[in-house]
């Protein structure tokens, strides 16, 4: 079934942004629009909250990108992080 | 007021709970991103407030209301020389010179991981020396205080009090 889409255009493209680099989109209950989980489900799975209504569109977005371009299984098998 | 950015590194909820992030909004985390990553909780801040230690004391207080263990403030106090060229306009090749006394005088020493190959500084001690010579605003230095009382406030105390909002306003310069 399709999902919702997120009423903010800068959210819905950082969640389809999401789901092209594989994480599953699920929807939240209250606040939180929508629950983003990456491919690696387990311990070390990440996930990242979408609110409905951020204090701020943009500055949500722009960490939500932020938090799944942090995702450390994303390089898997390429160039160790720099110290 | 101005908007700062910084992260709240939290432990002590299920990331799995089905209330796990309205429990943030509704403690007053709407201007923060929330993640779980690497086994820890993210709370990344974009906060308007009259000064940086007062956007970190409230951010604390609304982080507490969930109910979670505040760990540390990021940006953390332990920097590599990558990190310290990150934050600032300073090449890591330049810093590497001073760090190794080739370059400048007095730079600070490494403060953690000294015995392995990539040592780490207390970015407060940095930013003292780099403002001395003209290398970072006076805001910077002050962040930098603030982080670094804020981290080792946190690391001996269990919770964020009275005492730790004393300490960290004490670390802004005087208003005039």
């Amino acid at each position: 079934m399709a999902r919702d889409r997120h009423p903010k255009k800068e959210l819905e493209a950082v969640v389809e942004y999401a789901e092209e680099q594989g994480w599953e989109v699920s929807a939240g209950k209250r606040h939180a629009k929508f629950r983003l989980r990456c491919p690696h489900h387990d311990r070390d799975g990440c996930q990242v909250s979408v609110w409905s209504t951020p204090a701020d569109v943009d500055d949500h977005a722009k960490d939500v990108r932020r938090s799944i371009n942090r995702y450390p299984h994303k390089n898997e098998g390429g160039e160790d992080e720099e110290v | 007021m101005k908007k700062f950015e910084f992260a709240i590194i939290a432990s002590g909820l299920n990331p799995e709970d089905e209330e796990f992030a309205d429990r943030f909004y509704e403690a007053g985390c709407a201007d923060a991103t929330l993640s779980y990553q690497k086994g820890v909780i993210i709370v990344e801040f974009n906060r308007k407030a009259v000064s940086f230690s007062q956007a970190i004391i409230s951010a604390c207080q609304n982080v507490r209301a969930t109910g979670a263990k505040i760990e540390r403030v990021e940006p953390d106090h332990l920097v590599s020389l990558a990190e310290m060229s990150d934050r600032s306009p300073v090449t890591k090749q330049a810093l590497s010179l001073y760090s190794e006394g080739k370059r400048g005088d007095g730079f600070p020493n490494p403060s953690a991981c000294v015995t392995t190959r990539h040592p780490l500084w207390d970015w407060s001690e940095v930013a003292e020396w780099l403002y001395k010579h003209d290398k970072l605003a006076l805001d910077d230095l002050v962040q930098a205080r603030i982080v670094k009382e804020a981290n080792v406030y946190l690391e001996c105390n269990e919770v964020a009090d009275d005492n730790f909002t004393r300490k960290l306003e004490a670390l802004e310069p005087a208003l005039a």
